[in-house]
C-alpha cells in the first residue's frame, strides 16, 4: 500500500469509526416496552340475576369486585334484576350478604345468574338469620 | 397421728396434681406447626420450634443441639410431603422414643412435574409440600395435632378438644375473610408469578393460575429457557405484578421485571411465618392475600 503513513492511519481510524455505529446499535440494551398495566377489559354483558328465598321478608346486598351491584329489601320470596357487568370466561365471584327479618328456623336463599343467552347457574346459601358468602359463577 | 393423716391427705391431693402438671414435650420442624402445637396444647405442652421464623425449611439442617431436643421430645411434628428430606436420619441420629408425625402426609397432596434438569431430575410428578397455603389443610393439621396430643396425654383430652375447636373457629373466620378479599380481584386477573412454586394449594382454593420461576424447592435454579418462557407468559397474559418471597434471592425476578415492565407486587411468605404482625398463621395469610390482591387489582 502506497501513500503517506499518516493518511493510511487516518483512513484506518475512519473505517473503525464507521464500524462503530452499527456495533453500538447492535449492542445497545433494548428496553422492553412496559406491558399494558391493565388487561383488556372483558366484554360487558347484560346478566340476569334472580334471588329466591324460602322465607320472606329479607334484606340483601350483592357485591361484585367489592362494589354493590344490587341491594334492597324483598317482601316476596323472589326478586330479580338485570345488570350490565363484565363476565370473563373465567367466571365471576359474587358476594351475597343479607338477613331474614323474621323467623328463627333454618332458611335458604338461591342466587341464579344467567349471562346473556347462556343457561342460568344457581348457587344456594343456608342460614338461620344472617347470610354472607362468596359464590362463584362460571 | 393427726399430723400424719393430714400429710397423707395432702400428698394424695397434690400428687396427682403434680403428675398432671407434667407437660407434653413437643418439638416442631415448621413455624406453622409450632403455632398449631401451642394453640392446641395451650399450657399443657412445652413446644420447641427447631425451624425459626425466617429460616428456609428447604435448606434447614439440624444442628447437634437440635438432635438432643428431638431425643427429649415426646412428639416431633414435621410438615411431611417430603419437605424434610432429613427426617429418617434425624430420628435415627437423635434416638429417643418420641413419635415422629409428618403431619402433611395425613391428607391429600397436589402434585406437579419437576422442572427439567432440576434437582429432582425425574420425570415422575412430585408432591407440593406447601400444604399450609390452604386454610382447609391447616384445619386438618389442627385435628392431627389434637389427636396426637390426646394419645400422649389422654387426661387432657377436654382441654385439647376445646383449644382445637377454638383455633378452628378462627381459621373459619380467616377463610371467610380471604374469600371476600380475593373476590375483589377479577377472576381473569388471578395470575400469580412467584419465585418458587409454593402456592399451588392457595391457587386451587381461590382460582389462581401459578407461573413459578423456580421449582418446588428454593434450591431449584431456573433454567434460561424457563425464565424466557415466564417473560413470554407475563407479556401475553398482561400480568401486572410479580412477587418476591421473604426468604430468597430476588435477582431473577428483578431481571424479569426489567424485561417485561411488570412491577414487583411485594413480598410473600411462602415457607413459614414471618415476624411481628406476620408472625402468626392468620397474620401471614392476611399479609399474603392483601399483597396479592392489591398488586393485581
Amino acid at each position: 500500500m502506497r501513500g503517506s503513513p499518516i493518511l493510511r492511519a487516518v483512513l484506518v481510524v475512519a473505517a473503525l469509526l464507521l464500524l462503530l455505529v452499527p456495533l453500538v446499535q447492535l449492542t445497545k440494551p433494548v428496553h422492553a416496552a412496559p406491558v399494558a398495566q391493565s388487561a383488556p377489559p372483558a366484554a360487558t354483558s347484560v346478566v340476569h340475576l334472580e334471588l329466591t328465598s324460602t322465607r320472606a321478608p329479607f334484606e340483601f346486598e350483592l357485591r361484585h369486585l367489592g362494589q354493590v351491584i344490587w341491594s334492597g329489601s324483598a317482601t316476596e320470596n323472589q326478586v330479580s334484576k338485570d345488570v350490565a357487568m363484565n363476565f370473563p370466561t373465567e367466571g365471576v365471584d359474587l358476594e351475597l350478604k343479607g338477613q331474614w327479618t323474621g323467623g328463627v328456623s333454618m332458611a335458604a336463599i338461591k342466587l341464579s345468574v344467567a349471562n346473556g343467552e347462556a343457561r342460568a347457574v344457581e348457587k344456594s346459601l343456608w342460614a338461620t338469620k344472617e347470610f354472607d358468602d362468596v359464590l362463584t359463577f362460571p | 397421728m393427726k399430723a400424719f393423716v393430714l400429710a397423707l391427705v395432702a400428698s394424695l391431693v397434690f400428687l396427682p396434681g403434680a403428675q398432671a402438671a407434667e407437660k407434653v414435650k413437643v418439638c416442631t420442624l415448621s413455624t406453622i406447626l409450632t403455632e398449631l402445637a401451642q394453640k392446641v396444647g395451650g399450657d399443657r405442652v412445652e413446644v420447641i420450634g427447631l425451624v425459626k421464623p425466617g429460616i428456609d425449611p428447604h435448606e434447614y439442617e439440624p444442628a447437634p443441639s437440635d438432635l438432643q431436643l428431638v431425643a427429649q421430645s415426646q412428639l416431633i411434628l414435621a410438615s411431611g410431603k417430603h419437605m424434610e428430606g432429613y427426617l429418617t436420619k434425624l430420628k435415627e441420629s437423635a434416638g429417643g422414643s418420641g413419635d415422629l408425625v409428618p403431619v402433611g402426609d395425613r391428607f391429600a397432596s397436589l402434585t406437579m412435574k419437576p422442572e427439567e434438569g432440576g434437582k429432582q431430575g425425574e420425570a415422575k410428578e412430585i408432591e407440593d409440600p406447601h400444604w399450609w397455603h390452604s386454610v382447609d389443610n391447616v384445619e386438618r393439621a389442627t385435628k392431627v395435632v389434637r389427636d396426637e396430643l390426646e394419645k400422649l396425654s389422654p387426661a387432657d383430652k377436654a382441654v385439647f378438644d376445646k383449644n382445637a375447636d377454638a383455633y378452628i373457629a378462627t381459621l373459619e373466620e380467616l377463610k371467610g375473610w380471604i374469600k371476600r378479599k380475593v373476590a375483589e380481584l377479577p377472576r381473569d386477573q388471578r395470575k400469580l408469578v412467584t419465585s418458587h412454586d409454593a402456592f399451588q394449594y392457595f391457587a386451587r382454593d381461590y382460582g389462581f393460575t401459578i407461573y413459578a420461576i423456580e421449582g418446588v424447592s428454593t434450591e431449584d435454579e431456573p433454567s434460561n429457557r424457563k425464565v424466557a418462557e415466564i417473560i413470554d407468559t407475563i407479556k401475553k397474559q398482561n400480568v401486572k405484578a410479580i412477587f418476591l418471597e421473604s426468604i430468597e434471592n430476588p435477582k431473577v425476578l428483578k431481571v424479569i421485571t426489567r424485561e417485561t415492565g411488570a412491577r414487583i407486587g411485594g413480598s410473600l411468605y411462602a415457607d413459614g411465618l414471618g415476624l411481628g404482625a406476620d408472625g402468626t398463621y392468620d397474620g401471614m395469610m392476611r399479609h399474603n392475600v392483601t399483597t396479592i390482591v392489591n398488586a393485581l387489582k
